[in-house]
């Protein structure tokens, strides 16, 4: 909307009043940037519905969308946050090895297909979701399912 | 045939201060970014994804994989502001 | 194989015959000299001033006789044509690769979207709460913004000392 952002800022503004009490309560996602990039597909494929959801509920309101939506709001943080927690209880290994490879290589997808790979199938084994991307061309091997990796520092055989 | 040392010292002496200088690079921007590989080519969702970073662990670099954000941090969030100037 | 007839200044034509051409055979001149046996001076006497040398002028040289090097044209334009080929080909493909690899990430953007957003509309609208309650207790009872619309602040108030 019509907003304009500081520059040149130097100060910041931090309001501590917590959210009155009509309006329930949720627990925000600890996940920081790179272990959220290395579950988002497994989110996006849990929690589709809920993130659908919310975003139409938001296009819908008109503009009003930051009040009215906070139940689907809600929903989409508590579905994010079960699969985080799930993936943390099964798949804790992997997991780590995979964002901890994303966050040391500039969070390029392509420079972590090994840990990537034994990440997707221990989620797929444990909890049933699969990394699928949506739009590739048909009859292609998906990006992430190939052996060789063009842009990555070591483009020979992934796994 | 052979060449007198004194034509390699300079040599020596570049091959010294670029290796030098290189290193002093690698251990500060490892120091810089806790001991690991610096990002780069950032975008705005990576800096903005950075700053909700440095909300949740303290720090920039900082990762953390708990599904549950530490107490404070939804009252955290700090909105940049700057002087009115007119 | 060789007869002119030179017009020198407009006084006089001067006819000179190269009767022997001899062809040297050694392998070190990449020259053919071409030898030319003087004609007989029969100079009218008119000729005083601007006259050819006696016997005529050596022949120019401007051929270079040099082997041609390397291989034919055409394989230097076939083998440019086959380089540049290979190189598009590569390039073709590390472009898809690279459109691949962008829509994954932009895809996984897409899906942590509707959490970061959720996020940060909780903060907003617990802000507004905050705003609406602060203003009350002021007693000030005035929207801001005539819309119906959420919106957010462009101007906040801020403490006066900062505490941290």
């Amino acid at each position: 909307m019509a907003q304009r952002d500081a520059r040149f800022n130097q100060h910041v503004l931090v309001d501590t009043t917590p959210m009155p009490d009509h309006i329930p309560k949720v627990e925000e996602i600890g996940a920081t940037s790179a272990p959220l990039f290395s579950a988002a597909y497994f989110i996006g494929d849990r929690c589709k519905a809920f993130n659908d959801d919310y975003m139409k509920c938001k296009e819908e309101a008109n503009g009003r969308g930051e009040i009215e939506c906070l139940k689907e709001g809600r929903k989409v943080t508590r579905c994010a946050a079960s699969v985080i927690k799930d993936i943390n209880t099964h798949c804790l290994k992997q997991f780590k090895e995979h964002w901890e490879c994303l966050e040391n290589n500039n969070h390029y997808l392509f420079e972590c297909r090994k840990p990537e790979q034994a990440l997707n199938s221990c989620v797929f084994d444990k909890l049933g979701l699969k990394k699928t991307i949506p739009g590739a061309p048909e009859g292609e091997v998906p990006v992430h399912l190939r052996p060789k990796q063009k842009y990555a520092q070591f483009p020979g055989r992934q796994y | 045939m052979g060449v007198p040392f004194e034509a390699l010292l300079p040599y020596g002496i570049v091959i010294t201060m670029f290796g030098v200088t290189g290193a002093g690079l690698y251990v500060s921007k490892r120091f810089l970014n806790e001991g690991k590989k610096p990002r780069w080519n950032s975008d705005l969702w990576d800096r903005q994804m950075m700053e909700r970073d440095l909300r949740i662990t303290g720090t920039l670099r900082g990762q953390s994989s708990n599904h549950i954000a530490p107490k404070g941090f939804e009252l955290s969030n700090p909105w940049k502001i700057e002087k009115r100037i007119y | 194989m060789f007869n002119q007839k030179e017009r020198v200044g407009s006084l006089i034509t001067v006819p000179t015959h190269v009767t022997t051409v001899t062809r040297s055979t050694s392998p070190f001149l990449d020259f053919e000299p071409i030898a030319l046996t003087p004609n007989p001076p029969t100079l009218p006497p008119s000729c005083l001033r601007i006259c050819p040398q006696r016997g005529g002028y050596a022949q120019v040289q401007y051929k270079r006789n040099l082997p041609a090097r390397g291989f034919k044209p055409w394989v230097y334009m076939v083998g440019m044509h086959a380089i540049m080929a290979y190189g598009f080909y590569k390039y073709f493909h590390g472009v898809r690769e690279q459109r691949e690899l962008s829509r994954e990430k932009m895809w996984s953007r897409l899906y942590l979207t509707p959490l970061l957003q959720a996020e940060e509309d909780r903060d907003q609208v617990r802000r507004y709460y905050a705003d609406q309650a602060r203003a009350k207790a002021l007693g000030i009872e005035d929207k801001v913004y005539n819309s119906e619309r959420f919106i957010r602040p462009t101007f906040a108030i801020t403490p006066s000392n900062v505490t941290q």
